[in-house]
């Protein structure tokens, strides 16, 4: 199935979880934030979470600012 | 000392950590500053973009206060977004709120500042907003439950100094909650000056993370600090419009 991450179409395959996929690319899960269909995800959930087609994933992390 | 809500803290120097050449020379440059709090921005963030290493790995957070700021919100609803997003990516219920939708200016509208901290404050957030030197918005903040209130010296990046003096000391004069200092401070005398005013602290980025050398700039920015509050400690004499010698003015050789 496809879904929307990080504004790109990818493939992933069916019944992955929001951690897994985060996981396949490398995050850091302890230092980033996610919003799944624009609602924040809180992080004890992203192993309950099993993504859905056309579901838009968005990771943010802390960079320098003032 | 300076105590902000339920935390106390030694320092009253805030460093930005945006604009820093490399992650190394901001590291050194906290160090140097003596500081306990700094602030950080959240963005979107490819993995594969191994160049935005994640800044918290260069923050030793046993010592400082981790500042979130809601950087990029053009209105209240974006902020609130932020703030949720940084409380639940990083657990941190402080934030400084910062609502400047024209990148022209950088000038913060204070109309969403104000609906964005009522939301935060009832959420259970530390909200220490951004604000132009308006001594009737931070007095509106102060009363829905900000913990602090922090008016520009300048607009964000002109390293101006504080050009807004007569509203930052209405506000001084006025607050019940910590003021301190943001944006606009480009070298160690404007921090000096503002301490003097009576601020309790400053916030610095620009000035530390652009000099030519961050560390040592970050640590006269320190001294600067320490040497105002030692100033107000010792009391300032006030200013007059006469003269008045400091010799004396009698037994004069000639009398």
């Amino acid at each position: 199935m496809k879904v929307i991450f990080n504004s790109k179409e990818v493939s992933v395959s069916d019944s992955l979880s929001l951690s897994d996929l985060l996981k396949n690319y490398g995050y850091d899960i302890e230092r980033i934030g996610v919003e799944l269909n624009g609602n924040f995800v809180d992080k004890k959930k992203y192993g309950e979470i099993y993504l859905k087609e056309n579901d838009k994933i968005i990771v943010f992390s802390f960079v320098g600012g003032g | 000392m300076l105590k902000i809500a339920d935390k106390v803290f030694n320092s009253h120097l805030f460093v930005g950590t945006g604009k820093f050449s490399s992650s190394e020379l901001m590291r050194e440059a906290l160090d140097e500053s003596g500081s306990e709090v700094v602030t950080v921005a959240l963005r979107r963030v490819d993995a594969s973009d191994k160049s935005n290493d994640n800044i918290l790995s260069y923050i030793d957070e046993n010592r400082f206060l981790v500042l979130p700021n809601t950087s990029g919100a053009r209105n209240a609803e974006e902020a609130v977004r932020i703030a949720k997003l940084a409380r639940a990516a990083g657990g941190y219920d402080w934030i400084k709120l910062e609502i400047h939708p024209n990148p022209n200016h950088l000038l913060p509208d204070p109309i969403e500042t104000l609906k964005a901290a009522e939301i935060l404050v009832k959420d259970g957030f530390k909200v220490m907003p951004y604000i132009n030197a308006d001594p009737v918005l931070a007095k509106r903040l102060e009363d829905i439950g900000t913990v602090s209130v922090m008016p520009l010296a300048a607009p964000i990046g002109t390293n101006k100094g504080v050009v807004v003096e007569e509203m930052i000391k209405i506000i001084i004069d006025n607050a019940n909650v910590p003021v301190v200092i943001d944006a606009g401070i480009g070298k160690p005398s404007h921090a000096a000056y503002a301490i003097e005013l009576g601020a309790d602290a400053v916030l610095v980025n620009t000035a530390i993370a652009v000099a030519q050398n961050p560390a040592k700039m970050a640590k006269a920015f320190k001294k600067a600090v320490e040497s105002a509050l030692l100033a107000r400690e010792g009391g300032m004499p006030d200013e007059k419009d006469v003269a008045s010698a400091s010799s004396p003015l009698t037994g004069f050789l000639w009398e």
